[in-house]
Parts: structure tokens; C-alpha cells; sequence
């Protein structure tokens, strides 16, 4: 059977041959581990993988560059610059390879490779069918898929309860609610194409986080229960807060409530896919007061 | 010989033209070599030692004339060490490191020979 040492699989004609040679000098002593989890820099391979950079990482957050089919991406909005190495493959893939995606040889097209560095991390890496021969660098798919979120317009929660005019009381249920749109909450989906890749981009929120002000937080999965009156006094079924004293002593004698939404991308293009998050955020401010005797 | 044993080769040197890994790697699998190699080479390290292994197979299916096949390891890195290339000083792994995590590995058999496409490094899934 296989045991620990077995240094590696050859996979032989005809048959997957499994396990084969273990020359390698192996140093006896333990694994040294840092105190400190800093990857830049330091030259070590993706099989480290707290160090890698994940395919469209956000590195820096803000908005993504539109300079288009550039192989080098200023870093002006904080993210490292990316660069990308192209190579045709030699040898080219047997026909019914995957790695055709359903192009044919006979088409004229070929297969590259293209690995991307962020900074100086490896981040996505692949193959990619071209129809003509790329350059030599080339667009980071991770970058373009950051494009077409921006042409999403996404937008903070587009917050229905509370409301700024609304009237709320100590110790009663708050039910907190958005409105559910494809640029405040999804689905949203968009592409953008540079330098010969492009890319497609779906995005929807998957939590929204409450700051209530009142120094708790609320964080709901979805857009949570919309009140009807005839819900009375009961507490939101998924996602509501109770106050527990006045807004009188905040800034205007209200409540600042920040909600944020955290987007999740999922992206596909160039024979990659990747996904990242993005958040976005609201703010409604909202009078709590005490219960008072309504004649 | 095999991919791993190339790859080991590859990283030793930080070069992709001491093995002859090209031979067994395609696709995102050399990709990856290559883009570790250029990185590390630019930084100034080497690896030494090796990964450990503990593989399993799933049955080969196939598309159209290719034969293909998926590995499923979990990865020991624990002796396979990043130095400094000048100075043998190891680079030290991150704290939160696994050590033992599962690697997927795909294969394709080109002709008469199994070839190694893609590599994908799970390391959140320790094992």
C-alpha cells in the first residue's frame, strides 16, 4: 500500500502506476515555522498556500482600474501591480483534451498558458484557448473581472426598515429589511473584456452585516422579513434588534445604523474562474424613543 | 520519473529548464511550476527536500479519445523547506500553515503518456 514516503505518483502508459521513487535528500529535523505571517517577499511557492494570492483577492479594496489591455497595472487605487506571462503550449493538447473547452485544433486557435503575479505572488495561473496568438504579457482575467463588477454600479443596501421618518420605540422588535435590486442586492451579473480576455462576473449578497448603533451588531443572510401590520409586536423571524435605551443622547438624537453588504463574485473567462468579495454601505439614521401612552 | 520528481527538481533550482518537467506537466499544472519558479527565482530561493504524499485514485474516465484520471493527495510539505539560494538560511513557513492539506491532481493521457494538467493546492482542507 501507499505509505507517507512514497515521493510521488508516475502515472505510466496505460495504467496510473502509483507510488515511485523517493530520492530526494530529506533533512531530518522539523518544519521551522514563523512567528510571523508575512508572505511578501520571501520566495516561497503556492503550494504555501497562505501566501498565495488568490485569484481577484481584494488587495486593497476600492474601485478597479479601466486601463484596458495594459500587462502592468499602475497601483494608484492601492492594489499591488499585477503582471502576466504568456506561453503558447508545446506540446499542444490531443484534440479532446479539456483544455480545448469545446475548440477544435482544426479551427486555427491554440492553447497558452498564463501564469499572473501580484506583486511578487503567484496569483491565478491557467490555460486559455486564443483564437490568434496573444502578446507575451497579458491581462490578469482576476483584474478584468474586477471591471466588470465596477460596470455593476453595485451599490449599498437599499434599506426599507427602519425608516429615517419612522417612529420606534424602546423594547419593541425592529425588523430590518432591504429592498432586494440587482445593484443593491442581487443577482448582477456583467463582462468586460481587455487585452483579448474576457471575462464574465456574477455577483449577490450573501450577508448584511447591521451596525445598530447601539453598539450591537446585527448580521442577517438575507434580506430579512418584510414587517406587515399585521405582524403586531412580534420580533422579525431573521433578522431585527430590540433597543434597549433612547437615542436621546446620540447626535441629533438618533441612532446611526450602518448596514453592509458583502457581495460574492464568482467570475469565469480565459479558461479561468476565480471568486472574491466586495462590500458596500448604507447608513439611515433612526429617533428611538420610550413608550408613551398614544391618546 | 514523474511529475513530482520533476517538479521537486524544477524548485530545487529555481528553474524550469533543470527538469524535465514539461515532459509530464501541461496546461495550469506547468503554468503553476512555472510562475512558482519565475517567483522564487526573483526572490532569491530555492526549495530542498521534498513533499510527502498520500495519494488516492479515482477510476479513469474518458472524453472522446482521452483517457483521464484524478488524483486525490494529501500533501505533507513539512520537509520540503524554502531556503534562501545564496545563504541555506530557511524561509520559515507562515504560522498559520497547514502542513498536511489536500492537493487535486488531474491527468490526461497524451498518446502513451499520462500527463499532469492541473494542480490545485487545498489548503484549507487539512488532512
Amino acid at each position: 500500500m501507499l505509505t507517507r514516503r512514497a515521493a510521488a505518483y508516475a502515472i505510466a502508459a496505460g495504467v496510473l502506476v502509483l507510488p515511485v521513487q523517493a530520492s530526494v535528500a530529506q533533512a531530518d529535523d522539523s518544519p521551522v515555522v514563523g512567528s510571523e505571517e508575512g508572505c511578501e517577499g520571501k520566495g516561497l511557492s503556492s503550494f504555501v498556500t497562505t501566501c498565495v494570492t488568490a485569484p481577484g483577492a481584494p488587495a486593497g479594496g476600492g474601485k478597479s482600474e479601466r486601463s484596458a489591455p495594459a500587462s502592468r497595472h499602475g497601483s494608484k487605487s492601492g492594489r499591488p501591480a499585477t503582471t502576466c506571462h504568456v506561453e503558447k503550449l508545446k506540446p499542444q493538447p490531443p484534440a479532446d483534451s479539456v483544455m480545448w473547452e469545446g475548440h477544435k485544433p482544426s479551427d486555427g486557435g491554440a492553447i497558452y498558458t498564463r501564469e499572473c503575479f501580484t506583486g511578487d505572488r503567484i496569483g491565478s495561473v491557467g490555460p486559455f484557448w486564443s483564437a490568434k496568438a496573444p502578446g507575451a504579457q497579458t491581462v490578469d482575467p482576476a483584474v478584468v473581472a474586477r471591471q466588470a463588477v465596477d460596470r455593476m454600479r453595485l451599490s449599498g443596501p437599499d434599506i426599507q426598515s427602519p425608516r429615517a421618518d419612522g417612529r420606534y420605540v424602546v423594547g419593541m422588535p425592529m425588523w430590518l429589511h432591504v429592498r432586494q435590486a440587482p445593484t443593491t442586492f442581487g443577482p448582477n451579473s456583467a463582462s468586460a473584456a481587455a487585452g483579448g480576455v474576457q471575462v464574465t462576473a456574477r455577483a449577490k449578497v450573501v450577508r448584511i452585516s447591521w451596525g445598530m448603533g447601539d453598539g450591537s451588531r446585527v448580521v442577517c443572510d438575507g434580506p430579512g422579513a418584510a414587517y406587515r401590520p399585521r405582524d403586531g409586536q412580534r420580533p422579525s423571524p431573521d433578522c431585527g434588534h430590540v433597543y434597549r435605551r433612547t437615542s436621546a443622547g446620540q447626535d441629533d438624537g438618533k441612532y446611526t445604523l450602518t448596514a453592509t453588504s458583502t457581495w460574492q463574485v464568482d467570475w469565469n473567462g480565459a479558461g479561468q474562474q476565480g471568486q472574491f468579495t466586495e462590500t458596500r454601505t448604507s447608513q439611515v439614521h433612526v429617533p428611538v424613543g420610550e413608550v408613551q401612552a398614544l391618546g | 520519473m514523474s511529475f513530482w520528481a520533476e517538479q521537486v527538481k524544477a524548485y530545487a533550482k529555481a528553474d524550469l529548464g533543470s527538469s524535465r518537467l514539461t515532459k509530464y506537466a501541461s496546461g495550469e499544472a506547468l503554468a503553476r511550476a512555472r510562475g512558482d519558479v519565475a517567483a522564487m527565482k526573483r526572490a532569491g530561493t530555492v526549495t530542498q527536500g521534498a513533499p510527502r504524499h498520500q495519494v488516492r485514485l479515482s477510476p479513469v474516465s474518458r472524453h472522446g479519445k482521452v483517457q483521464a484520471a484524478t488524483v486525490t493527495d494529501c500533501l505533507d510539505i513539512s520537509r520540503w523547506k524554502t531556503v534562501k539560494a545564496s545563504s541555506g538560511a530557511q524561509v520559515p513557513f507562515p504560522k498559520r500553515q497547514p502542513l498536511r492539506y489536500v492537493t487535486s491532481v488531474s491527468a490526461e493521457k497524451w498518446g502513451e503518456r499520462w500527463v499532469i494538467i492541473k494542480v490545485t493546492p487545498q489548503g484549507d482542507r487539512s488532512c
